[in-house]
This record gives C-alpha cells, structure tokens and sequence, in this order.
C-alpha cells in the first residue's frame, strides 16, 4: 500500500489561486446540491437507488438486450471486453473509412481506454469539443473534475493557452474566451468525418443513447459528421424510459442543483443528423472489469454511479488537491472503486490514501452508494495502510495510558520537546492542539454497577474519547438520561474502531466490531437503545459494522443504534434555560461529518433552539480533521487539514457566534484550534436546561 | 395528459410549463393567434439584432405565411437540403424557428423529435425559438416515456435553455456552440396550416 504522495501535495498546496477558487466553487456547487436534492422529493431518489441497482443485478440480460434494439433499428453494437478491445474497434472503424478528422463531445469512458492516443497514433486528428475538454486537450492535461475539466485553470492562463496554441489573442475573459472557441471549433464540426460520444445512458428498450450536456457540442457532434460512434461503460444501460428519465431528472440536480441541463440528446441509428438522419453508427459498450464489479460485494455498489460529481464537491481533500493529485482517470471519492473496477486495487490504492472516511460523499450520493467503505476495502485489499496508520489505529491504548497518567500525557503533548519526538516517531504533527486528559476512565467513575446491568432502556456506547480521555461527556450523558427517566447501562466496550477501517485494516476493525457486537447484542433486547455521543461511533455501528460484518447480530445493533441528540429531540421535558443563566447566545452548530449519515435532520440544532438558544448553522462540509488522519504531520494530513480548518474558521466568525456546539470531540479539537472559540458538546447545554449539574465543572476540551 | 386550450389564456399547464422555461433563460410568449406569434417574433428578433431568419421544421403553411410576413423585416428562408453546405453562414445574426413537437413543464423543455430540419435551426443560429401548441405541453418526463414508446422516434433533443458554460473559472456564460439566446412560444392556435 502506497503512502500519500507529499510532493504532489505540497505542489498543489502551493498553488494558492487554484486552491481558494477549488474549495470556493465546491463548496458552492454541493451547496446547490444538496438544496436541490432537497427540493426533489423522496421518490425520485428511491426510484433511482432501486433503477441502478436493478442494472447492477442484471447486467448480461441488459447488454443482450441493448444489443437486440440497436441492430433492431439498423446500429451496429460491439461489445468490448476490455479498454484494448473498444479502442482497437474504433480505430480500425476509422480506419477503414478513411477518417482523418475525428471530433469528440464529453466523455470519461473515451479516457478510460484511452482513445485520444490510439487515433493520434494513426494519424488522425482529434478534437475535444466540450470547451473544458478542448482547454485541457490544448493544455496536454487531463480533467481535473467530472463535470469542471478545466476548473484549474485561470482565465490569464487559458487566454495564454490560446496565443500559444491557436496562435490568436484573446482577452481574459470568460465571455471573450468562449467567443473564440465558439468560431474555432465550428471548423472542426464542419471537417469532422467522425463524431465520438460517450453517454450518460443506454436505454436497452429502444437501444437509444442519452447525451446530458449544456454548450451544445453534443448535439453539434451527433449532428454534422456522416459517421456516430457512442462509447458507454454496461452500467450506464438501463431497461426502459421510464428509468431513463428519472435518472435524468436527478441527474441536474444532484450535479448543479438544477432541474434540467440546456441540453438532452438522444441519439441512435437514424437519428437526426445534418444529413437528415446519422448515415452510419456504432454503439460500443465496455465491459472492462464492470460485469466483475457487479459481482463483488465491496465494489457492485459503485456501478449504481451516475457521474454528477456531487462526491467531489463535498470531499474535503478533493476541494483542496483537486482532481491531478485525488485521481487518476476517475477521480475524487467515485474515483477510487472507479479505478479498482477499470485498473485494479492496485491503482486505485494509490488514490485511495486521499480518503479521509468522512463519509460525506456517501450523503451526498444520490444512488446512496457507501463509497467510503469501498475505499476503506481498495485499501484492505492492496495491504491495508503503511506502519505509521497502523500505529494510529492503536490510539485506544494511547488513550487508555493517558487516563492512567493525566499527569505525564498532558506534559508530553504540551512539551516541545516530545511533540518533536511524537512527530518523528508516531507522525502526529506538533502543531496540532491536542485534547488534554482529564485522568480516569468514564467506567471507573460510574461504578461497576453500570458494566453489570443485565437490563436497562438505555445501553451508553461512549467510545473511546468519552471513556477514557474525558469522561465528564460521559458521566454527563448519563445523568441527563436518569434525569429524564431513563435506566442506563454502560457496558466496557472498545472503542469503536474507526481508524482501523479509515486506514484500511478491516480484519482489525472486524475484531474490533466483533467484539462491540457480541458485547451490545444480549443487552438490547425488547427495543432497548443503544445511545452513542460521539457521531462517529453511531456510525460505525450503524452503518460499518453491518457491512464488516454482515451477520444479524450486527444487524440487531444496529437498527438500535442512535445519536444521543436524535433520542433527546422527542423528550418533551427539555425546555428552554432559565433567562439567567450564562448562554443565552448565538452558537454555531457544527454538523459532524458522520451525522450525517446517522442524523440527516440535525436534531442537536433543533434541541438548541429549543432551549431558547438562537442556533446557526452553515453548510461548509467537513471541518478537515478526520479524525487521526487531521493530527498526522505536514503533507499527510495537518497541512491539508490546516487548509480546510482556515476556510471553515473564516466562514464561522463571520457569523459572530461567540461559542459552537458539536458532538464530535475531533471536529472539537480542529474548531478550538481555528476558531479560537469555545466548543462545547451539545449534552452541556441540554444538561444546563435540565439543570443537571456538570461534574466536574470545569471545561477541559469541550 | 394533455389539456385543451381555453382561448386567450394559457391553461395552468401551460403556465407552469412557460414559467420554468423562463426559469431556464428562455424568452417566453403565449400567442392566442397567428398576429401575437408574428408581433412576438418579430419584437423578439429586433431586440436581438437578427440579421436572417431560417425556419425548420415548420409546416408549410404556417412557414409561407410566416416568410411573407417576416421577409418584411429581415431575410427569411426555410431550411431546406440546399442549405446544408452554408450552415457556417447562420452562426452569427440569424435566428432559428423551429417547431417544438412537445414541452415538459416540470422542468421546462422543448422537446424536437425525428426532424432534422428543426434540430439544426434549433442549434446552429446564434438565437432560436421553438414553437408549440398549447395542447402538446406535457406534465413531466413520465408523459414523455408513453410518447416516445408509442412513437418509437430516431432521435430526439430536449432543449431546456440557451447554449452555456461554466469551464472557465465556474463564470456563467451563454452560447458556447449553440444559440446565445432562446425563445419558447405557446400557441393557444392551430400551428400546422
């Protein structure tokens, strides 16, 4: 397993314009997003899940299906199996028409086999059309984004591109650099022979190909030339229109946050063209590890993908490092399974270290695809993480040591001296604020009488930060619940295991959850609640451990798992703070990655409100710590980390807030860091409503 | 389903449909007549500049009246075969008059289907304008499926707005290789003479 690659990071952490306007544009595209997906409704995203997952089941009958219906309507199809087979098919088509000019419209599965070369080869010329295509085609680059080619490029350099390599002056504007394409390009569509698409869409009932643009050179490409040849991976098929059409309807959205691109095309033998229809065409469907993918329990997920990009725009390493460093053909968090299906583990390890697991690109994915652990799979798969990750995947001991020796630990984390050494040896970067111990266990504090209980409503899951670093969340959460009526059992578990799973050691994580599973299982009968106060742990639970697992223990646990706020939020007992206590206040709400996931609705900020506090809230994404992977030295992790921990901290003080609540204990420890602000976990605010009494009371992290 | 026209007012599909398509950047009209669909195109290609008018995919009829009253103000052809070597010369100043064959309202589209001629002035002029009747606005995609089941086209475009990009730094710009600007009409009228 490869480490990160450092000097292509640091490369394009020196790249300041390309990183403030990346994270700029992706944060403002998954915004609209994510209100568009809002707005859609339900339905049409079930509908979607259930479509793409009916292609990934019956791939072979829906190729052999397509494959009736185009030659049906007169089209010639050729079924490749491999990137080899499809381009060699297209050049020799080429070829024996005596092609000498091909154009092209957007396309990733033409850069999967690499057609550009194979023509270029042979002598023939060929002309990307999509304007960010064409700029990184001039630029002798390849896309750094799905849908944004050419999003890494500055107005000044494109206007430089095109002196140098149209020989014309443009001024650097958007607008004046358009024009000339526009004029430019027109050439090529009059001179083309062939015209390449790819294809958002195969509709198996009538053999149709669906283009989804909005410069209209798809349309341009299907229409000028006397030969059409579509490239479209087997996954894009589906059976009838009535799938075709939700996805297109998704599709926008879920990519800008619209309900309808400028352009939707739909082409097939006899379409129409400027020689009233398409004299000749190819449809070439690619195989190329797909129908194996859809085979695969970690991988069959990813075929479910419809390429809007939405991934991208909420990863929070792509928004700093782009698409040249976070990706090869495919790139971002789709990227990763993407290259495994298409290249192997092998390739797309390489990429895969770039996965934080915050799992925002899974709740952002519109056909629900668990991209995370797909990655966390590829990294299994390839040898799992290097010494250094194995390391951290040991943290429950380190925090175990640290709740023996308060004393010693808060020294060492806060000597110069040690932190140099931590850095050398453990790679945690000495710049990075460390929580402090507060000495003890939670369940040394609570009493054995808490492991023992055989019967509870409640079952606390307090996972290693609540445990052993500071229990006082802890002790806190479970004084709130007695205060409400509940009964409440705190067995000893471990930790939840997340960082063997982020860094890829799913046969560790898998004893790890094993034996979380085995301990919660018996305890959670007759509709008992296992509560967790960190999100992350709710996560592992509820969405990991099933598919580390897959056993029905695992199962049981965790359709009983929930996020500490989400139960609270249908207590009706808490109430708004008396007008004389202290935080009567603006707090900016932090939505931690993992909750998501677990959380969608934000109940923590609905309960702030509640209490009489006036709760903001900002969609920025992950804060840029993820968990242990944030703490580790310069290009690894803190210099990346730093990054998005500038931007969010930006965003946060402009809103004037004073203090922020969150229940993560990691976003805690990047926010304090940032912001400079006072980060307190949402219990201590509830609890203050209660007027349950915090024990101790001084604040030590959060 | 497909509502019937009720006289000098769109029907509230017809709304719905014209107020999304507005949404995407078209210049919409709802023409109770022939006179409001020539006052429209013609108000429209003056604002716009336009230098020639082509028609594609017109009905006879409607185009020969259509030529006789717009010839008046600018050049006006219907795309035919003969055109196909001088498409290069609609690129600037023209506009295109296209007849839409069906609208879907839930996302505002106008939809070309199995015609060629109309695809191409849909496309290669610099402004374009699609005409249909009030009665083939659709709901949604949905409706669309049942028509593209039972019709079993070729080919189809759904054009939901004018030519644009955002390549270059994520600014919005219009008219990258299709029409700069966009125009839908809802006829309240028989279209096909």
């Amino acid at each position: 397993m490869s480490s990160m690659n450092k000097s292509k990071v640091l490369q394009a952490l020196g790249k300041r314009w390309e990183v403030e306007t990346r994270w700029r544009s992706m944060l403002t595209m998954s915004q609209k997003s994510r209100k568009g997906i809002e707005g859609l409704g339900a339905g049409y995203l079930s509908r979607l899940v259930e479509s793409r997952q009916k292609t990934v089941d019956n791939l072979e009958r829906l190729v052999a299906l397509t494959v009736e219906s185009v030659r049906r309507a007169g089209g010639q199809v050729y079924v490749a199996e491999t990137a080899e087979d499809a381009r060699s098919y297209i050049a020799e088509l080429a070829k024996r028409r005596g092609v000498g000019y091909v154009i092209k419209s957007k396309s990733m599965t033409t850069e999967e086999i690499e057609l550009n070369s194979l023509l270029l080869s042979q002598g023939i010329e060929v002309v990307e059309t999509d304007l960010g295509e064409r700029l990184v085609q001039l630029a002798g680059q390849r896309p750094s984004h799905i849908i944004a080619p050419a999003v890494h490029l500055s107005r000044e350099e494109i206007a430089r591109l095109v002196k140098e390599k149209r020989g014309a002056t443009v001024p650097p504007r958007p607008e004046a650099i358009t024009r000339f394409f526009r004029t430019d390009l027109w050439t090529s569509f009059q001179q083309a022979e062939m015209g390449i698409t790819g294809a958002n869409l195969v509709v198996a009932e009538t053999g149709h190909v669906v283009l989804v643009t909005n410069e209209g050179n798809g349309r341009l490409v299907t229409t000028m030339p006397r030969i059409l040849v579509s490239v479209a991976g087997v996954e894009k098929i589906v059976e009838s229109w009535e799938e075709a059409f939700n996805v297109l309807r998704v599709l926008p959205v879920a990519a800008v946050g619209r309900d309808a691109t400028s352009y939707i095309t739909v082409i097939g033998p006899g379409s129409m063209s400027r020689h009233a229809s398409v004299p000749e065409y190819h449809l070439v469907l690619l195989n190329n590890g797909r129908l194996a993918a859809s085979r695969d329990p970690w991988l069959r997920e990813a075929l479910r993908c419809i390429r809007c990009a939405a991934c991208l725009d909420v990863c929070p390493t792509f928004r700093i490092l782009g698409g040249h460093v976070f990706g090869e053909i495919y790139t971002g968090p789709m990227g990763v399974p993407w290259t495994a299906i298409t290249e192997g583990v092998e390739e797309a390890s390489k990429i895969a270290k770039y996965c934080v697991s915050c799992s925002l690109c899974h709740h952002a994915c519109p056909a629900e695809i668990d991209i995370p652990m797909a990655i966390s799979w590829v990294k299994h798969a390839s040898g799992g993480g290097t010494m250094r990750e194995r390391m951290l995947t040991m943290y429950e001991l380190y925090a175990r040591l640290g709740a023996h020796l308060p004393g010693l630990f808060n020294w060492l984390q806060g000597s110069r001296f040690s932190r140099r050494v931590f850095e050398n040896l453990l790679g945690i970067d000495r710049h990075r604020l460390m929580h402090r111990f507060r000495g003890g266990s939670l369940y040394k504090v609570l009493g054995e009488e808490y492991q023992r209980k055989r019967s509870a409503d409640i079952v606390y899951f307090p996972d290693t930060y609540a445990a052993y670093i500071d229990w006082s969340i802890g002790l806190l959460t479970v004084r709130v619940l007695e205060a409400l009526g509940y009964s409440v059992a705190v067995p000893k578990t471990h930790g939840s295991g997340m960082p063997s799973i982020q860094y890829g050691f799913l046969t560790k994580a898998k004893k790890i959850a094993a034996a979380n599973v085995e301990r919660l299982k018996d305890l959670i009968k007759d509709g008992v609640k296992v509560v967790c106060t960190e999100p992350t742990a709710a996560y592992c639970l509820r969405e990991a451990y099933p598919k580390i697992l897959g056993t029905p223990a695992s199962q049981k646990v965790a359709e009983s798992t929930h996020e500490l706020t989400s139960l609270l939020a249908g207590e009706a007992q808490i109430q708004p703070i008396k007008q004389n206590q202290s935080s009567q206040a603006k707090v900016l709400y932090h939505h931690p990655c993992h909750a998501r996931l677990i959380s969608p609705q934000r109940p923590s900020e609905k309960l702030l409100e509640r209490i009489g506090l006036s709760a903001v809230y900002i969609d920025y994404g992950c804060c840029g710590i993820a968990g242990t992977w944030g703490m580790r030295k310069g290009a690894e992790g803190f210099l990346i980390s730093a990054e998005i921990g500038r931007r969010v901290a930006e965003l946060i003080l402009e809103t004037g807030c004073k203090e922020i609540a969150t229940e993560s204990s990691v976003c805690a420890q990047q926010l304090r860091q940032f912001t400079g602000l006072k980060v307190r976990h949402t219990i201590r605010y509830i609890a203050e409503s209660l007027g349950v009494q915090e024990q101790p009371p001084r604040l030590l992290n959060f | 389903m497909r509502e019937e026209t009720t006289g000098n007012n769109p029907t509230p599909l017809a709304r719905r449909f014209l107020a999304k398509c507005k949404e995407n950047g078209f210049q919409v009209a709802y023409t109770p007549s022939y006179n409001d669909l020539l006052s429209v195109l013609s108000e429209w290609s003056t604002g716009w500049g336009v230098g020639k008018i082509v028609l594609g995919g017109v009905s006879a009829g409607l185009a020969e009246r259509l030529r006789g009253a717009l010839s008046v103000q600018s050049p006006c052809e219907v795309l035919g075969e003969a055109d196909l070597e001088k498409l290069g010369d609609l690129r600037a100043g023209s506009l295109g008059v296209f007849r839409a064959r069906a609208g879907v309202a839930e996302t505002g589209g106008l939809v070309i289907i199995d015609d060629w001629k109309a695809n191409l002035a849909s496309l290669i002029p610099e402004y374009s304008v699609g005409l249909l009747k009030e009665s083939e606005v659709l709901p949604d995609y949905w409706e669309l499926s049942s028509l593209i089941r039972k019709s079993r086209p070729a080919g189809l475009a759904i054009i939901s707005g004018p030519s644009s990009t955002s390549d270059i730094e994520l600014t919005h710009v219009v008219g990258v290789h299709g029409p700069v600007a966009c125009g839908c009409v809802v006829a309240g009228f028989e279209l096909d003479e």
